[in-house]
C-alpha cells in the first residue's frame, strides 16, 4: 500500500503481536457469514429443485388432463343428453340424484381445468398446478374478488386491512371465517406482513394487487419457494377491475361465477350511462383528508369513477393524491365537494374551518359552498369509494346520485351520505 | 491485553447460539430446534418446515451481513476520527445512502448494483461533508455527532420529498426506509454479502495503519503514515460496507455505535482487537434484534432499527453523560 509508512513504536508492536487471535476471530466471523449465506442459498436451491420436479410433473398431468377432458366431455355431453331425455319423466328423487351427479361432474371438470397458466399484471406467468385449496389474499381488493367469485371456502389467510375495511356483504363472510378459525390474519401488507405467517399457512395460491404495499416484494420472496403469487392489475380503470375478477376466477377454478359477476357489474354501469346521457358533467373535488388536504388527482381509480358518474375532477391535472391549499380549492371552484369522513374524523365543519382559517370569508365564493353542495361520505359507503374492486360500480352509482340527483328522482341528496341516508338500488339488488 | 483465549472463544459461541436461536425461533412455533437438527441430520422434514427453515436461514444470514458490515464500518470510522460517538447511521452515511437508493428507484432502477453505487456515492459525499463541517465548527466529538444528525435530517427530508414524488411506487420505496431483513431475496443477499466481505477485508488490511491514529495525527504522521490518504480510504471502505447494507435492506441504526464500544470495553482499545470483536458482536446483536423484530408486532414485521434503537440510544446518552464535555475516547 503506497503512502503508508512502517511504524516502530513499542505499543504498536504489542498490538501487532496480539493480532493472531483477533485476526482469526475476524476470519471466523466472516467464515460464519459466508457459511450461513451459502447454507441459505443452498437450502433454497433444494426447495427450488423440488419445485422444478413438481412443475414438470404437473405439466405431464396437464397433458393427461387435457386428453381426459376432451374425451370425457364429448362422452359426457352425449350421455347426459341421453340421460336427460330418459329421466325427464321420472320422479324427483332420481332428479335429485342426477343433480348431485351433475355437481360431481362439475367439480371434476374444475379439477381437470388445472393446471392453469395466467399472465399477471407484472407480465409474469403464474403457474397453478391444481385447483387451489389454500388461498392467501394480501389486500382488501383481492379478498373481495376471491369472495365475489365464490372462492371464500378456499381462503386460509387474509391481510389485516381485509378484516377492517371490507364493505358488506364481504365483511360478514370474512368475519365468520375469521371467527371460526378457518382464516388467519397475516398482518398488514401495507406496513409489512410476516412472511413466516404466510409460509406457515402452506398456501398453494397467493393473490394481491400489484404495487399495493409490499405485495411485489412478498411476491419475489414467496416466488423463491415456488408458491404461485398472482398480482392483479392495479386499478386504473373499470376494465382493470373486470380483468382482476376474471383472473381470480380462473386461478381459483370459478370462471363461471367470475364471468357472471363481471356481467352484473357491467350491466349496472350500462344502465348508469344511459341514465346520465342527458346531463352535462358537474365539476367536483373529492377530498380524502383535511389539513393537510389530500384530494383525488388525475390517473387514479377515483378520477375514473368521477368521470363515469358524470363528473369532472377539478384536480385531474395533478397525478395521484396531491396535497392542495385552500387557495387552490378556491381557484378550482368545484360545483360539488365530496369529503371522505375517514371513520367520522372529518365533516363539513372541518372542511370550512380549514378553508376559512386560510382564506377567510372568501371561501363562501366556492360554488359548492355557495349552493350547499358539500357532501360527507360515511360508514361502509367510504369503502365503495376507496376500494377499487368488485363493488366499484356501486361507488360510481353513489357518486352519480350525488352529482346528478335529478336523474335518480332525488330532490336533494343528504349532506351526510351513508347507508342509512341514501339508498343504492344497484347495490342492494 | 485483558482478553485471553476464553473471552475470545465466548464471541463465536454467542454468535452461533444467536444463529441457532434465529433459525429455531419464529412466529410459526411448530418449527423449532428439534426440526432444525432433524433437517441438519438429513432426515426428511415436511415441505412447510423446509420453507420456513430456509426462510429463517436467509434472514439470519442477512442479519449477519448487516451486523458485521455496520460494526466494522462503525469501528473503523471511530478509530480514524478518534471519536466513539460515530455510527454510520448517526453520521448521516446511511441517510445519504438511502437518498441515493431512493433517487435510483425514482429513476426506475432497482438492481442491487445500481442501488449500491448510488448508495455509495450518497454515503461517501455525506461523510465527507459532515467531517468537513464539524472540523470547521471546532471539531469536537459531540460536534461531529450533531453535524451528522443534522445532515441526517436534511437528507431524510429530501428523501421524503422524493418518496412523495414516487406516488404509487411509494410503499415499495418504504421498504428501504424501514430497514428490515424480512424481504431479502437470494440475489440481493449474495451480492450484498460479496460487496460487504470485500469492504471489510479492505478495512482489515489497513489495521496496522489505523492503529496509529490512536496516538494522534502528529504521531501518525511522524511514523510516516499519510493520514489524509488513509482517512479517505477508510471513509470509502466504511461507506461501501454501509451501502451494501442499505442497498440490501435499508438503514439500520446504532449497531455501528454499540458494537465497537462493547468491543473496546472487553478487549482493549487497539484497533486490531476492536475490529474483529466488534464485527462478531455486531453480527450477534443484529441476529438477536431480528429475532425480536419478527416477534414483537406479529403478524406484522417491526423495522430492525426500532429494536436496535432500544439499546443503542440509551448507550449514546450514557457515553455523552460520562464524557461531560471532555473527549469521551
Amino acid at each position: 500500500m503506497p503512502g503508508y509508512g512502517i511504524q516502530a513504536l513499542p505499543e504498536l508492536r504489542d498490538a501487532r503481536r496480539s493480532v493472531d487471535v483477533p485476526a482469526s476471530v475476524l476470519a471466523i466471523t466472516l467464515a460464519i457469514m459466508v457459511v450461513l449465506v451459502a447454507l441459505s442459498a443452498y437450502s433454497l436451491s433444494e426447495v427450488q429443485s423440488i419445485n422444478r420436479r413438481l412443475s414438470s410433473l404437473s405439466s405431464s398431468v396437464s397433458n393427461i388432463n387435457n386428453t381426459i377432458m376432451s374425451e370425457v366431455s364429448a362422452k359426457l355431453a352425449y350421455e347426459s343428453e341421453e340421460l336427460g331425455s330418459l329421466l325427464s319423466g321420472l320422479n324427483s328423487s332420481v332428479s335429485y340424484e342426477v343433480s348431485r351427479l351433475n355437481s360431481t361432474i362439475k367439480e371434476l371438470s374444475v379439477s381437470l381445468r388445472f393446471p392453469v397458466e395466467i399472465v399477471d399484471a407484472l407480465n409474469e406467468t403464474v403457474f397453478i398446478p391444481s385447483a387451489p385449496t389454500r388461498v392467501v389474499t394480501l389486500d382488501p381488493a383481492a379478498t373481495e374478488d376471491v369472495i365475489a367469485v365464490g372462492a371464500a371456502g378456499q381462503l386460509v389467510g387474509i391481510d389485516n386491512n381485509s378484516l377492517i375495511y371490507l364493505p358488506p356483504p364481504f365483511n360478514y363472510t370474512v368475519n365468520k371465517l375469521y371467527e371460526n378459525g378457518s382464516v388467519k390474519n397475516i398482518g398488514s401488507t401495507y406496513t409489512s406482513p410476516s412472511i413466516e405467517a404466510i409460509l406457515s399457512l402452506r398456501p398453494d395460491l397467493v393473490i394481491g394487487t400489484a404495487g399495493w404495499g409490499y405485495n411485489n416484494y412478498i411476491a419475489s420472496v414467496l416466488g423463491q419457494y415456488g408458491i404461485p403469487v398472482l398480482l392483479l392489475p392495479s386499478y386504473n380503470s373499470l376494465s382493470d377491475v373486470y380483468e382482476s375478477i376474471i383472473m381470480v376466477g380462473e386461478a381459483t377454478g370459478h370462471v363461471q361465477q367470475a364471468v357472471s359477476t363481471v356481467e352484473r357489474d357491467s350491466e349496472l354501469m350500462a344502465s348508469l350511462e344511459s341514465r346520465l346521457s342527458n346531463y352535462s358533467p358537474v365539476s367536483v373535488a373529492l377530498v380524502s383528508w383535511i389539513n393537510p388536504t389530500y384530494v383525488t388527482g388525475g390517473g387514479t381509480f377515483q378520477d375514473s369513477m368521477i368521470s363515469l358518474a358524470g363528473g369532472v375532477n377539478v384536480f385531474e391535472n395533478s397525478t395521484g393524491w396531491p396535497v392542495i391549499s385552500a387557495e387552490e380549492m378556491l381557484n378550482s371552484n368545484p360545483q360539488v365537494i365530496i369529503v371522505m369522513s375517514n371513520g367520522g374524523l372529518f365533516n363539513e365543519t372541518s372542511l370550512i374551518q380549514w378553508l376559512s382559517s386560510s382564506i377567510g370569508p372568501a371561501y363562501e365564493n366556492i360554488s359548492a359552498i355557495k349552493y350547499g353542495r358539500v357532501y360527507v361520505v360515511e360508514g361502509w359507503y367510504e369503502s365503495l369509494l376507496s376500494e377499487p374492486a368488485v363493488l366499484l360500480p356501486y361507488g360510481v352509482e353513489l357518486l352519480a346520485e350525488v352529482l346528478h340527483p335529478q336523474a335518480f328522482n332525488i330532490t336533494q341528496p343528504p349532506g351526510v351520505i351513508s347507508p342509512s341516508t341514501l339508498s343504492l338500488p344497484g347495490a342492494t339488488s | 491485553m485483558k482478553a485471553r483465549g476464553l473471552t475470545w472463544a465466548l464471541l463465536p459461541a454467542l454468535l452461533l447460539a444467536a444463529c441457532l436461536a434465529s433459525v429455531s425461533v419464529g412466529p410459526y412455533s411448530k418449527v423449532g430446534i428439534v426440526q432444525v437438527f432433524e433437517a441438519l441430520s438429513g432426515r426428511g422434514a415436511p415441505s412447510t418446515y423446509l420453507y420456513i427453515l430456509s426462510y429463517r436461514l436467509m434472514r439470519t444470514a442477512a442479519a449477519i451481513v448487516i451486523g458485521v458490515s455496520l460494526a466494522s464500518a462503525g469501528a473503523s470510522l471511530q478509530y480514524t476520527l478518534r471519536n466513539p460517538l460515530v455510527d454510520p447511521y448517526l453520521a448521516g452515511v446511511s441517510s445519504g445512502a438511502l437518498l441515493g437508493v431512493t433517487l435510483m428507484i425514482y429513476l426506475g432502477h432497482t438492481g442491487f448494483l445500481e442501488l449500491y453505487v448510488a448508495a455509495l456515492a450518497g454515503g461517501l459525499a455525506t461523510l465527507a461533508a459532515v467531517t468537513l463541517i464539524s472540523l470547521l465548527a471546532g471539531g469536537g466529538a459531540s460536534t461531529f455527532l450533531i453535524t451528522g444528525v443534522a445532515a441526517s435530517y436534511v437528507l431524510t427530508g429530501v428523501t421524503m420529498f422524493l418518496m412523495i414524488g414516487l406516488g404509487p411506487k411509494l410503499p415499495g420505496a418504504l421498504y428501504w426506509m424501514f430497514g428490515s431483513v424480512a424481504f431479502v431475496t437470494r440475489p440481493l443477499l449474495l451480492r450484498s454479502a460479496a460487496v460487504a466481505a470485500l469492504s471489510i477485508a479492505g478495512i482489515a488490511t489497513l489495521t496496522r495503519y489505523i492503529n496509529t491514529f490512536m496516538l494522534g495525527d502528529d504521531v501518525a504522521k511522524s511514523l510516516g503514515v499519510s493520514t489524509g490518504l488513509l482517512r479517505t480510504t477508510v471513509f470509502a471502505l466504511a461507506s461501501s460496507a454501509t451501502s451494501a447494507v442499505v442497498a440490501m435492506s435499508g438503514p439500520v441504526g446504532f449497531i455501528g455505535l454499540v458494537s465497537p464500544w462493547l468491543a473496546r470495553r472487553v478487549y482493549g482499545s487497539s484497533f486490531s482487537l476492536a475490529l474483529p470483536a466488534a464485527a462478531m458482536i455486531g453480527a450477534t446483536l443484529a441476529v438477536a434484534s431480528d429475532i425480536a423484530a419478527r416477534l414483537i408486532l406479529y403478524p406484522s414485521e417491526a423495522p430492525l432499527t426500532a429494536v436496535t434503537s432500544v439499546f443503542g440510544a440509551p448507550l449514546l446518552v450514557y457515553i455523552l453523560l460520562k464524557s461531560r464535555g471532555e473527549s469521551p475516547w
